[in-house]
């Protein structure tokens, strides 16, 4: 009984109309990384939400090192020693790393005034503890999101929290990040911490974890070791049903058609030389790490940014566009934060779904609402949104259908151009592969689409071409089935 | 069956979006059991006088909030369009109707500087019209020195004191007519579509191709052309243009924006609801005067009531995310 963090017991929360925790019962060993999956929706965070005193639960029992807890507000789970690296860091931007590690927690002298010398010395202690590089004296925002993040765990450490909660720490960190961040939670469970870690990515979990348990539509479906488990296993557990192994790149012939080139791209800072031909019917994957300017090479060609010299060429034909004429041309974005730039999430889904392409059902000048509302239905219906129907507010949606709401936007528009950038970021398995699926659609609709990726497995399958940037400029390329991991990484870095 | 859940929904949206319906009818049925005067006829239509001069600037206050914005010079934009038509009519003597046009787009002239400053200079809203609420108001009393100009051409006098049918006032069936084609723009054109997602998520409008700067400071045109049109039926009713013309306008069609349900975070919010909410605090008002409550309490109440429904509005807002 003594080396049980966490005890849940028949945990059960209801939303109006959901039920997110079905009576949920789950054994947390001290000192040990406990994944806990499940795709979107399943209930992860809400469990999270629980345990961190965000949600009361409506039944159900929680104790904590054997103790039987009640947490009315947050801070009560952090004097039971729990805490939440949540996925957007609370960190004050403009403070440096020792400050954001101890606000909220000072340390004092005698005097009652604060004890900057012994809070500097301790964050010193506590990085290198973790064995990183890190001077606590820098402001956090010059710092890198993977370095944020470890601000954060440092801030939870200073806290004297003994149970960390990890949600998705690894969404926005790239493969070199990861193996540090890696390290950490190692170093982290070797202390004597217990470790939550909910991601994703299968790598991890069987890299990381030693215990797996199991959510899928709020019930608890199963909790054990990993040793015991495949990956074929975890996923069939995680979604439900077998997933066919299919194959997910489209066997289309690509045309020799350069649809989009860019000659000599340079923006100050962000992208040096950049020469890149796109032809018609192909899905080029751009490889690199987060900072490697693909998000910036991207906007450039969108005319999001200004290029300080070359040129981009549309069809064979210099263009010097913004982004709305972009658009008029046939490029789509599907943005890398979809909640912030993708979506306008107290909107419905049809409303979301028709903004780009609002013109196509005007009448005389007019919205037809009824022509609208088809429109909306349709593309529910092609892309396999889950929805209740398409006038329910897009928040209420899972990750992988909000995006899929993104993609229906660009789809409507007629983009022949279609850059994704991470697609498949927060999206769960089951999820995945119906985007993957969607990829291929695309294509065997003619049109041409530009994956940004930091998972190279999802690159190395889907795309026929792989340009790989570093620091500004593009520095490889393979054609699909010369890449791997190993070699795109060695690229990177 | 589904004909029925249909109906039932309909019906709970519209309790939802028009509640404020519901409590105005509550609110006179309260006032006229205190006071039954407050029912006679010629108090019913002086209160729908009133709203109607209000209403129509809470319509460009609305516009602005469903984009997630605000205008704080309104009530001084009414204050001196009116004194500026006022001025062409009577000083220059320009035709009458003529100087009403040029007081609009004076109006409007106002409003296209505060879209420049705060969609392209980047000033917050709420400091811009701040701001602007003093220069209008320094202006209107430097063309006449704080006097009043009075009376006014004759041939005006219908917009503000004309009835329709010898019975509806003109300018009640004015407010009406500019709701319902706001209402209509709002609904079944492109641009109230756009003004809607602007206020829901303006980088997720400008990733989907929307000019936003565009339309912002569109919507403070279009508020400038609704203080415009509220000064001209003013100075008519008033057959004066006065110093104290259109003074805590903007507040009253906030405070009637918001208790319509018109949300301060934008992208939400019905307009004729806005209508209902002026009528509101007028009746509310009027009712206070009619059984001789403090005009001190009184305002002590109207910076109550819009303070009480922002933060209705801010604990639902909280709510919903």
């Amino acid at each position: 009984m003594n080396d049980i963090a966490i005890q849940l017991e028949h945990i059960t929360k209801t939303f109006p109309g959901v039920k997110a925790l079905d009576d949920v019962s789950i054994q947390i060993q001290r000192g040990t990384v406990h994944a806990l999956v499940g795709e979107n929706g399943a209930g992860k965070s809400t469990l999270i939400k629980i345990l961190s005193g965000i949600y009361q639960p409506d039944a159900g029992d929680i104790y904590i090192n054997g103790k039987k807890k009640k947490f009315k507000v947050p801070v009560e789970a952090q004097r039971a020693g729990i805490s939440v690296v949540h996925q957007e860091f609370k960190l004050s931007e403009t403070l440096t790393v020792t400050e954001n590690i101890f606000l909220g927690n000072l340390i004092y002298t005698k005097a009652k005034l604060v004890n900057w010398k012994e809070m500097r010395k301790r964050a010193e202690k506590m990085i290198s503890d973790l064995q990183v590089e890190l001077d606590p004296d820098t402001i956090v925002q010059t710092l890198s999101v993977a370095k944020k993040q470890i601000v954060e765990i440092c801030k939870s450490i200073s806290r004297e929290a003994s149970i960390i909660i990890m949600d998705e720490p690894s969404a926005t960190l790239t493969e070199r990040e990861l193996e540090v961040l890696f390290g950490i939670v190692r170093t982290l469970r070797d202390s004597g911490y217990t470790i939550i870690y909910i991601s994703h990515r299968m790598d991890e979990i069987f890299g990381l974890a030693d215990n797996i348990s199991v959510l899928r539509d709020g019930c608890h479906v199963a909790t054990m070791p990993v040793a015991e488990v495949t990956r074929d296993k975890l996923i069939t557990l995680m979604v439900g049903r077998e997933l066919e192994n299919e194959f997910i790149k489209h066997n289309c012939s690509i045309s020799d058609e350069v649809i989009l080139e860019a000659k000599k791209v340079s923006r100050a800072g962000v992208l040096q030389d950049i020469d890149l031909q796109l032809r018609k019917g192909e899905v080029l994957g751009i490889a690199g790490l987060v900072g490697a300017g693909r998000t910036e090479l991207a906007r450039a060609l969108l005319g999001i940014d200004k290029i300080d010299s070359g040129e981009v060429l549309y069809k064979g034909q210099p263009v010097k566009w913004n982004f709305r004429t972009a658009i008029k041309n046939g490029l789509g974005l599907v943005p890398e934060d979809r909640k912030r730039f993708g979506l306008s999430l107290q909107s419905t889904v049809k409303n979301n779904i028709t903004l780009t392409a609002i013109d196509k059902v005007l009448e005389w000048g007019l919205l037809n609402l009824r022509k609208e509302y088809k429109y909306a239905e349709w593309y529910v219906e092609k892309l396999r949104v889950v929805t209740p129907s398409v006038e329910t507010k897009v928040m209420n949606l899972s990750g992988g259908n909000q995006q899929k709401v993104v993609i229906a936007k660009w789809l409507m528009a007629d983009s022949e151009i279609m850059i994704l950038d991470e697609p498949t970021r927060g999206v769960d398995v089951g999820a995945k592969r119906e985007l993957y699926g969607i990829i291929k659609d695309l294509i065997e609709q003619g049109k041409t689409v530009i994956v940004i990726s930091s998972e190279m497995p999802e690159l190395l399958s889907i795309c026929d071409r792989i340009v790989v940037m570093s620091r500004g400029r593009l520095v490889g390329e393979f054609a699909h089935g010369e890449g791997t991991q190993e070699k795109i990484l060695s690229l990177c870095v | 069956m589904k004909i029925d859940t249909k109906i039932g929904s309909k019906v709970k949206s519209f309790t939802r979006d028009y509640s404020i319906v519901l409590a105005l009818i509550v609110l006179m049925i309260a006032i006229t059991m205190a006071d039954s005067r407050f029912l006679r006829v010629s108090n019913l239509m002086n209160i729908l006088l009133q709203t109607s001069t209000v209403a129509i600037v809470a319509l460009g206050q609305a516009l602005l909030l469903i984009t997630g914005q605000l205008d704080l010079s309104l009530g001084q934009n009414v204050c001196l369009s009116g004194f500026i038509s006022a001025y062409f009519m009577e000083m220059l003597e320009l035709g009458p109707w003529l100087s009403l046009v040029i007081g609009i787009l004076v109006a409007m002239l106002v409003g296209l500087i505060n879209g420049l400053l705060t969609t392209i200079i980047g000033i917050p809203p709420f400091i811009t019209t701040l701001g602007m609420q003093l220069v209008c108001q320094g202006c209107a009393k430097l063309i006449t020195s704080t006097k009043t100009i009075a009376p006014l051409d004759k041939s005006i006098k219908v917009i503000g004191r004309g009835f329709v049918f010898d019975t509806i006032p003109v300018s009640v069936v004015l407010m009406i007519v500019l709701y319902a084609l706001m209402a209509f723009m709002m609904k079944r054109t492109r641009m109230g579509r756009y003004y809607y997602e602007i206020g829901g998520n303006p980088e997720a409008a400008y990733f989907a191709g929307i000019n936003v700067k565009l339309y912002r400071i569109l919507a403070f045109v279009i508020a400038g052309f609704f203080a415009g049109v509220s000064a001209c039926v003013l100075i008519s009713r008033l057959d004066s243009a006065n110093i104290a013309n259109g003074t805590g306008y903007e507040f009253e069609a906030m405070i009637g924006a918001v208790l319509g349900g018109v949300s301060q975070s934008g992208g939400k919010g019905k307009i004729f609801a806005a209508m209902f909410g002026v009528m509101f605090s007028v009746a509310l008002f009027n009712g206070m005067t009619l059984l001789n409550v403090n005009p001190f309490v009184q305002d002590v109440f109207k910076g109550g009531i819009l303070l009480f429904a922002m933060g209705v509005d801010a604990i639902r807002t909280k709510q919903a995310v």
